[in-house]
């Protein structure tokens, strides 16, 4: 009933709880990185992981290594030199192109080369380093860097097909080895993801 | 002291008491003239000492929004990093509201609640954090906020779903992250910036040619041409769809590019605009109720844009971010909010006040001598209430006041080497105002930020 004392005590309650402000965050670890929920709908460290771990097991499953390893009776030299994003977000290949390369080094049967760019400059950094004068020692020179039999490139497209609160995602992913003397395609992998996302309208 | 009495008195105070709300406008018109002739270290001590006098703790995001832009204008990029990180934790921890909070506020006023920040002034707190780093030469560290932005954006794009009436994404600040995604060099880096113009280029065409009445800057489609031509082959469809959408716009291929470096001239002009009190009034005998809620005012501008010049090459600024019409929009996107609690809080406050006066009425009348003056005073409270509640209606003018009202960008080729970029300052009817000299070291096959900052 709406008496004054009602109304008197209903404001002091109010004018009371108006200091509570709770500091509302807490943080939880995944025992195993790239498992969690997915939220935006985006390209995730589940799409991230899902990706590297088709493309390593299909590159590793076809011919093309053995192949060479019996033609030219050594282990195939790879430099990763193409990554091409024709999606519309940002997404950073590096994330399952590094693991594709751990992969190839810790197989053993695979010699990766350094990428263009930062990694190319560390090593080219440290060859002017020794024709400088600057420092003793031997154990670098110039002019022993190998070649790439193979060079890998990645393409990365998507397709989004949307109406007000639902759109489908379609991504996929492509990674091939090109033999750097002939041309020829030696292996292409790719994976795909299809996701659905749904969005009840916004409220203020 | 009985109970009642107790109640009484509490209750009195609670119905007199406003929360006063902090007016950015007044300690700016404080600062501004020493902004006008440029002293912003004076600016910056003057808003230091005054801290404690003028912002409370829910007003703190205003503050280290303001004094990280001050020290930055001061050159003291370092400084005024630490506070724009103190804005960006604020800003997250702020986020989640308080419920208590919230239900207090519907009665008593918004100046009670913490200042939580616009969708727009977040996403500029890492614009000025990139020109900071920009400054301290670290295009890596300018990077990450592009990246941050990048992530705000794409939230606020979640947000809302398309043909909402919001804020929903930044065409300036797109572009921005496009351009200094460049810096790293590489073609993964001109990959990311076509992602970056593309959506710039679209969110101009759209969003903003709607509710900014901006075009798409032309600079923009020349950035996106750039880094399509640079790419080849795979983006060759891109490169020709946007030549079709924009046959007018021409540029300089990334290869002449190669042994020049590249300018680009960030002019912040005006003065944001500063929020004032609107009144509604509802009368009926003797009874008044008043419902105040915020307007901005834009404030005038003589300086709206700059040619520039440098080594024989010339270039006029474009539009980049129409900070003004962004806040006026912003505001008016959230205005039936403001309008409802405002309501709901004036009529909430008049039964209150009502109420008092019935019932301090009644119990005036108490054959009890403490009743009888505790009733009195309810009374009194009351109608002082009534009084009180119209003087005091204030709304909430809070914002981010010492942002300028416009950026505008100008891009042009520079010789490799330690330059001079003249720049003739211009209104809007294209005359020229005054004349500055910027020094800027140039370096081959990298980008310069250069950025200037006018008032008046």
């Amino acid at each position: 009933m709406l008496t004054s004392r009602n109304v008197i005590v209903g404001f002091v309650a109010l004018a009371m709880v108006a200091g509570c402000a709770h500091q509302k965050r807490s943080v939880k670890r995944e025992k195993e990185p790239g498992q969690a929920e997915e939220l935006s709908g985006n390209w995730s460290a589940v799409d991230a992981k899902e990706t590297s771990e088709a493309i390593i097991k299909d590159c590793f499953s076809q011919g093309w290594l053995d192949a060479f390893a019996k033609e030219a009776g050594r282990k195939p030299q790879i430099r990763v030199r193409n990554i091409v994003n024709k999606t519309d977000e940002h997404i950073d290949a590096q994330v399952f192109i590094k693991n594709l390369e751990k992969a190839m080094v810790n197989s053993g049967k695979v010699s990766v080369l350094a990428q263009e760019g930062a990694e190319l400059n560390s090593v080219r950094d440290e060859q002017k380093m020794a024709t400088s004068g600057e420092s003793e020692g031997d154990n670098v020179s110039v002019g022993n860097q190998k070649l790439g039999d193979f060079a890998v490139a990645v393409r990365m497209t998507s397709i989004l097909d949307q109406v007000e609160g639902k759109k489908t995602k379609f991504y996929k992913i492509n990674a091939e080895l090109l033999n750097t003397t002939t041309g020829e395609k030696v292996w292409i992998g790719d994976h795909e993801i299809q996701k659905t996302i749904e969005q009840a309208g916004a409220s203020w | 002291m009985n109970k009642t009495v107790i109640r009484v008195w509490i209750t009195a105070t609670v119905l007199l008491t406003a929360a006063c709300g902090i007016k950015p406008d007044q300690y700016y018109q404080a600062m501004r003239p020493n902004l006008l002739s440029g002293n912003y270290q004076a600016a910056s001590e003057y808003l230091a000492k005054n801290k404690e006098k003028v912002f409370s703790e829910r007003d703190r995001l205003l503050y280290y929004m303001d004094q990280g832009m001050l020290t930055h204008m001061a050159k003291k990029y370092g400084e005024s990093n630490k506070l724009l990180e103190s804005a960006k934790q604020t800003a997250e921890d702020l986020w989640t509201e308080s419920i208590g909070a919230n239900a207090a506020a519907w009665v008593t006023t918004d100046n009670s609640l913490p200042y939580q920040g616009e969708d727009f002034e977040k996403v500029l707190i890492h614009f000025v954090a990139a020109l900071n780093y920009i400054g301290l030469a670290d295009h890596n560290a300018a990077r990450v906020e592009a990246r941050q932005i990048t992530a705000k954006l794409e939230l606020y794009n979640s947000k809302y779903t398309e043909g909402k009436n919001a804020y929903r994404d930044d065409g300036f600040a797109r572009w921005l992250s496009g351009r200094l995604a460049e810096t790293e060099g590489g073609n993964t880096a001109l990959n990311d910036a076509w992602i970056d113009y593309k959506k710039a280029i679209d969110i101009y065409q759209t969003d903003y040619a709607e509710r900014y009445k901006v075009g798409v800057p032309r600079f923009v489609v020349a950035d996106a041409l750039r880094v399509l031509d640079a790419l080849g082959g795979d983006f060759k469809e891109e490169l020709n769809q946007v030549k079709s959408r924009f046959p007018a716009v021409t540029f300089s291929k990334e290869a002449d590019l190669k042994t020049m470096g590249q300018v680009v001239f960030i002019h912040l002009s005006g003065e944001a605009p500063a929020k004032v009190d609107k009144f509604w009034e509802a009368r009926s005998d003797q009874d008044i109720l008043r419902i105040a809620y915020p307007e901005f005012v834009v404030k005038p501008m003589n300086i709206v844009g700059a040619s520039v010049e440098l080594a024989g090459n010339v270039s006029q600024t474009e539009m980049a971010e129409p900070l003004s019409a962004i806040a006026v929009q912003n505001l008016a996107d959230h205005m039936g909010r403001i309008q409802a609690k405002a309501i709901a809080r004036a009529v909430a406050k008049f039964i209150a006040a009502k109420a008092a006066q019935a019932g301090g009425d009644k119990m005036a009348k108490s054959s009890n001598k403490n009743m009888a003056m505790a009733g009195a005073l309810l009374s009194l409270a009351g109608t002082a209430a009534e009084i009180g509640n119209y003087a005091a209606e204030q709304a909430d003018k809070r914002s981010w006041i010492t942002l300028p009202a416009a950026v505008n960008v100008a891009q042009v080729a520079a010789p490799v080497g330690p330059q001079e970029l003249k720049v003739t300052l211009l209104n809007a009817g294209g005359r020229p105002v005054r004349n500055v000299t910027l020094p800027v070291d140039v370096k081959a096959g990298q980008i310069s930020f250069v950025y200037y900052r006018t008032f008046e």
